[in-house]
């Protein structure tokens, strides 16, 4: 059992990270390096795409929780796309995630992500 | 031509008849009706009332006459009377002058004069004063015509102001538009109480009012008539002077029946009311003495029933009663119910450790019920725990406890017991029935067999008695049931008995579950046979699943695992190794293994306090329908449980980190226990799959 990620940068701005496999108490260095390096970016949004993360223990949550904070600084905003049931779970009984942070397809995603740009540009 | 003059003959006598069969049928009469209030007229609902009709209605009744009225003015009815288009006219003031024309009955019907009415709050003081005064009268009215000439001859000359009629002369005097009014006395007393006038002292010209028919014509009604007058004024009580009650005592007089007069409703009201207040205060009185006992009675009655509610708690306690009773230990699976009949009763049961692999069971039944039997049981029971402890074999530890007891037992109280001992290496049972029923061994698939051998008496009766025991082999997943007689003999609404075949098909349907839903199951089966009646007696039942120690692997598992990380993956094979025994479903599993997780590495990151090497202790097993985890470690004192995650509404990355771990793993997880025992931390965390 291991944690991959692939990182991308969706739109100026906007970047993604897709953690695969399990994100637990081996394993969640993998995903905290990449989002360091990511967030030296500065970018206004960081979305995490969880579709194929099968299991997520309380460290994987506070890599999610750091990247929030250190955004939150700068006023940017981090966003969970995908989330599979049992990783939902999680997210409930911690009771810690605003819903307008969470997306749950692509197509809701780039939607909401157009609107921001308008908003930039316009 | 004889024939022909016969036959108008016939005809003739034919029509005759019925001329007269008509005639006697009904005669009828046609009565002059004129407003003559109350003596005859048409009321508001425009129906003929007054006295004179309900003379005539009487009497019609006794005579079969057919009553009908022609209203018409007095004139008219007079001049009708005189030509024979009415029979009979009712109330005619007598005259000599009309006694031409007419014939008058003998008998009055009631006597009338001229009365002089004056508004009700007026002042009447001579009869001079009204000179030049207005007077309301009637112009044709004979009392009024009587009274001008009367005062004509004192020269008291009223102005007489002319209306047309009596009702129009109340309501000018009322109105006080007039001084004065003439009326008939009968039309005044009628009417006077809706006009609100009174009489003045002057009255006038007074007449008898008789019925009258035309001279010559219908004489034999006059005298009819005369005939039931005269009875009817005989008897004081008729309708006459009923009538006349009536209809001269004003028109809101309504005449009440008897037991309606004011008088008496108002003595029958203060009679019921009296009756009431007495009867109020009897009752009260009543009422206050039966509280009164009735309070000393419960008051006595919840001092008994508290003082009961103890001895069955002490009772209950002295029982193991706590489940699951010893969970460390994997070769055997207990439960045990009583309910007593009473309060408190004379069942018992116990289960106890003889040494590290024999483990005793009893179940036992003392005779009698309630406080005594309880007693009795109490005492039976510590004997036996003391005298197994020293004795082992069940024929020894019963033959011990019947001496001590029989030697001093002037009640003759007695105890049926069996007792036996499982050896949980080999589940080897060794048992003696002391007048107990047999009980039964159940097989893996719910198959019962009777424990019937070593059948010896009950303890208590006789010190000589010898007791012997008998062995049997517990399997792997064999079990056993313990009962009372009050199970198999738990009666319902028509008296039947439960049974023990019964008990034993309900058994056969508890293949494969735990001791304590087999208990459950037999109990739900009693109860719905015995449906509302209540226990009759005290219901015990102890059940035991024996594992081997040889099988339990499949369900039970220990691993020694590092403070090390690491060892998650071991952890997890684990758990899903023991998950898929019982075909756990996926998310149990995830769930199981997040808690593990969380748990896990917070001991290994804070558990210990230092960087050397530490074993941590896993224990895996399947209970019912549970994975049971259990982890053990030596360091430092730590209950999971008291964490608390910090405050929830704030934002996820201002949360307190530490506690974020073990909430998950509170919630993923059913149940979690903590206890330090033995300089260990222990964490035992369950997880229902089913």
């Amino acid at each position: 059992m291991n944690l991959t990620v692939k990182s991308k940068q969706k739109m100026d701005g906007v970047y993604m990270l897709s953690p695969s496999g399990r994100l637990d108490t081996n394993t969640f260095p993998i995903l905290e390096d990449r989002v360091d390096v990511v967030l030296q970016e500065k970018p206004h949004t960081l979305v995490f795409d969880m579709e194929m993360l099968d299991y997520i223990s309380s460290m994987g949550v506070r890599v999610i929780a750091k990247a929030q904070k250190t955004m939150k600084a700068y006023n940017g905003r981090v966003i969970l796309l995908n989330l599979q049931p049992q990783i939902q779970k999680v997210f409930d009984i911690i009771k810690a995630l605003p819903s307008q942070q969470v997306f749950s397809t692509m197509e809701e995603l780039d939607d909401y992500l157009d609107r921001m740009q308008r908003q930039f540009t316009g | 031509m004889e024939i022909r003059t016969r036959s108008y003959f016939l005809l003739l006598i034919l029509c005759l008849l019925s001329a007269i069969a008509a005639s006697a049928a009904d005669q009828r009469i046609i009565v002059g009706l004129h407003d003559n209030t109350p003596l005859i007229f048409t009321d508001t609902d425009s129906r003929v009332k007054g006295i004179a009709v309900d003379i005539l209605t009487h009497i019609a009744r006794k005579e079969g006459w057919d009553i009908q009225y022609r209203p018409g003015s007095y004139a008219q009815c007079t001049r009708r009377l005189e030509t024979g288009a009415i029979d009979l006219l009712p109330g005619m003031a007598m005259s000599a002058q009309l006694e031409d024309k007419f014939t008058f009955g003998k008998e009055t019907i009631v006597a009338n004069w001229g009365q002089l009415y004056i508004s009700s709050d007026a002042t009447f003081s001579d009869i001079l004063d009204f000179h030049e005064k207005d007077v309301a009268v009637v112009e044709a009215d004979i009392y009024f015509q009587f009274f001008e000439t009367i005062l004509d001859k004192f020269e008291i000359r009223p102005r007489f102001i002319m209306v047309d009629s009596y009702g129009k002369v109340l309501s000018m005097v009322h109105e006080k538009t007039v001084s004065a009014g003439i009326v008939p006395r009968l039309y005044g007393a009628y009417y006077e109480k809706r006009f609100r006038v009174r009489q003045s002292p002057i009255s006038f010209r007074p007449t008898e009012l008789r019925f009258a028919v035309a001279k010559g014509r219908n004489a034999s009604i006059v005298n009819s008539l005369d005939g039931h007058l005269k009875q009817l004024k005989e008897n004081p009580n008729s309708i006459f002077y009923q009538s006349l009650d009536l209809w001269t005592q004003g028109v809101r007089k309504v005449t009440l029946p008897l037991w309606l007069r004011p008088l008496w409703v108002l003595g029958i009201i203060t009679g019921v009311m009296g009756l009431i207040v007495v009867g109020n205060i009897i009752l009260r009185k009543q009422v206050k003495l039966r509280t009164e006992a009735l309070k000393t009675t419960i008051a006595e009655k919840e001092k008994i029933e508290s003082e009961l509610a103890v001895a069955r708690e002490i009772q209950l306690q002295l029982l193991p009663g706590i489940f699951p009773a010893v969970p460390n230990r994997k070769e055997f699976d207990i439960y045990a119910s009583l309910e007593p009949a009473r309060e408190v009763g004379g069942d018992f049961y116990d289960f106890f450790f003889i040494d590290r692999n024999s483990l005793c069971i009893v179940i036992g039944d003392v005779s009698g019920k309630g406080v005594p039997a309880a007693l009795f049981m109490a005492m039976t029971k510590t004997m036996i725990k003391a005298a197994a402890r020293l004795l082992v074999e069940p024929e020894y530890i019963l033959a011990d406890v019947n001496r001590e007891i029989a030697r001093n037992n002037p009640s003759l109280t007695f105890v049926t017991v069996f007792l036996g001992v499982l050896d949980l290496n080999s589940g080897g049972l060794t048992y003696t029935c002391a007048g107990h029923n047999p009980q039964l061994f159940i097989g893996q698939r719910g198959n019962t067999v009777l424990l019937g051998d070593a059948q010896c008496p009950a303890i208590g009766l006789d010190d000589a008695f010898q007791y012997r025991q008998a062995t049997a082999h517990l399997r792997h997943k064999d079990g056993l049931l313990l009962f009372t007689d009050g199970v198999t003999e738990a009666q319902n609404d028509k008296n039947r008995l439960f049974t023990q075949e019964s008990l034993m098909n309900t058994v056969a349907l508890t293949a494969d579950v735990t001791p304590k839903e087999r208990v459950m199951a037999i109990l739900s089966q009693i109860r719905e046979f015995t449906g509302s009646r209540p226990l009759d007696d005290d219901m015990t039942l102890l059940a035991l699943t024996y594992f081997s120690p040889n099988r339990i692997g499949d369900t039970h598992k220990t691993i020694v695992l590092m403070n090390d990380i690491r060892e998650m993956s071991r952890i997890i094979d684990a758990i899903t190794h023991i998950a898929d025994s019982v075909s756990c479903p996926p998310v149990v599993v995830h769930d199981v293994t997040l808690a593990m997780e969380e748990i896990f590495s917070n001991i290994v990151f804070y558990g210990f306090g230092d960087d050397l090497d530490h074993h941590i202790t896993l224990h895996l097993v399947i209970e019912g329908d549970a994975l049971i985890l259990t982890l053990q470690d030596e360091g430092i004192p730590f209950n999971p449980l008291n964490v608390q995650i910090g405050p929830r509404d704030k934002p996820l990355e201002e949360r307190d980190k530490g506690g974020m771990g073990i909430t998950l793993a509170k919630n993923l997880m059913d149940q979690m226990e903590y206890r330090r025992e033995r300089g260990k931390n222990i964490l035992r965390m369950e997880k229902r799959y089913r």
